[in-house]
């Protein structure tokens, strides 16, 4: 097998990889994060549906991964651009690779009834709300699932990004039924075009295009993969191969029992305007929130809204792998520019989000497993914006 | 504060909110939320 990515995360000195140096594991973390699992999941269990507490778990195990993995999209594409270490950008294609066998045939008429894709419409609104976030991850230092997993491990940084993200995610669904008014198209679903092996095999050839395009990249870059520490399946690191395969397995089993593929940006838009109606905003009055799933979303219960069900998982199991990898909590760095960076680029990334339904997970991700092209389209314009958004670091602080 | 203690708080204070929201919600029916939708963003489906 070629180099596809083959280790995520933390990295040993040369010559010093044997040497595992194991912090102490986090005992509070640990136990704060099974027990707050354990009685959500009951309470979910009880009160929603076991379904639902399922969905729970899953959005853990996905955090756990995330956070051995070290499995950042934000920091893949840079590392890609950087330094010509397409590692992390390879893995990420062998996710969609994984998940798309899977999907696409589950989507067509081969999964329980009532399974959808992450299929959406083509247009002015996803050009300009993909540029817009993969521009604001750069400066958020995180995407969707980033952000939530480097909170959960502790990182108060990103509780700014957060926020902020939550923020933008209310104003792009107000504005998105005017940017949905602007030129464009219903969503283009490829395999009615070219059959379920046809996508199959148009899209695995165009992911495996793109994987051989950055070796090439990364050799002509002269980039030598350093030495790695060994991983532990509980302390972790873990290799960017096995967190590739977890997250294609968990992401397959949330669009079988959800009936959906995992999503994240939404659910921070549904907290947002629940916060808003709180105080007094009548949200119900904005057109985003009387569409059909809206609607419903804003008037149930946040824990009856599978996405933000999954993100409060996904941040308790990032809380446990960090508890167990004993690197809970970071110290806090929150300089004037820093937290500029992360306003902005929360901003950003959830209005973009909005406009471009969905952020590496829910659109470059969910969107080109299901054969959606507003995926590939979503994909080459967050990569443009991250171009922009990695010229800007420096400005903000940040050394890379 | 601390960094651990500035976690803790927070989740602490999302998990409440959720389950405040949960008591104060109509009770659940028929609907979970996203059944009905034609795409898990959101968006409204084609004509």
């Amino acid at each position: 097998m070629t180099d596809i990515g083959l280790t995520g995360g933390k990295t040993a000195a040369p010559g010093k990889a044997d040497e595992t140096i194991r912090a102490a594991v986090d005992r509070p973390a640990v136990v704060f994060a099974l027990l707050t699992l354990g009685v959500l999941g009951l309470l979910i269990g009880f009160e929603v549906t076991a379904r639902m507490a399922v969905l729970l778990f899953t959005g853990a195990g996905l955090g756990f991964v995330l956070l051995h993995g070290a499995f950042g999209f934000t920091a893949g594409w840079r590392n890609l651009v950087i330094r010509g270490d397409g590692r992390g950008f390879r893995a990420q294609l062998l996710v969609i690779a994984l998940a798309m066998a899977a999907f696409i045939p589950l989507i067509n008429g081969y999964g329980p009834q009532g399974t959808i894709g992450a299929i959406a419409p083509v247009g002015t609104s996803l050009v300009v709300g993909s540029f817009l976030f993969g521009l604001g991850m750069q400066l958020g230092n995180g995407c969707g699932s980033g952000t939530l997993f480097t909170l959960g491990g502790g990182s108060a940084r990103m509780a700014v990004t957060l926020l902020f993200f939550i923020v933008g995610s209310v104003i792009g669904s107000i504005h998105l039924p005017w940017w949905l008014a602007q030129p464009g198209w219903n969503p283009v679903n490829l395999a009615d075009y070219f059959g379920i092996a046809g996508t199959l095999a148009v899209q695995g050839a165009a992911l495996a295009a793109l994987a051989w395009l950055t070796l090439r990249y990364q050799a002509r870059r002269g980039f030598q993969p350093e030495r790695t520490r060994h991983s532990g399946l509980l302390s972790g690191p873990w290799p960017f191969l096995w967190a590739a395969v977890a997250l294609a397995v968990l992401d397959i089993a949330t669009l079988v029992i959800a009936g959906h593929p995992w999503t994240i940006t939404y659910g921070f838009a549904l907290w947002g305007a629940k916060g808003a109606q709180a105080v007094g905003i009548d949200m119900a009055g904005f057109e985003f929130w009387q569409w059909s799933k809206g609607a419903a979303a804003l008037e149930n219960s946040v824990l009856a809204d599978v996405t933000s069900v999954m993100n409060i998982g996904l941040i308790l199991g990032a809380m446990l792998a960090a508890g167990l990898a004993g690197s809970f909590a970071k110290p806090l760095n929150l300089s004037p520019r820093f937290l500029a960076a992360a306003i902005i680029g929360g901003l950003l990334m959830g209005y973009g989000a909005r406009l471009s339904f969905g952020c590496n997970i829910g659109a470059f991700l969910g969107g080109i497993a299901s054969g959606s092209l507003h995926g590939w389209i979503w994909f080459v314009f967050a990569f443009a914006g991250t171009l922009l958004g990695i010229r800007l670091r420096p400005h903000f602080g940040f050394g890379d | 504060m601390t960094g651990k203690a500035l976690i803790y708080g927070l989740v602490i204070t999302g998990l409440l909110l959720a389950v405040g929201d949960h008591l104060l919600a109509p009770p659940l029916h028929a609907s979970q939320g996203t059944a009905d939708a034609c795409a898990p963003c959101g968006a409204p489906c084609p004509n």
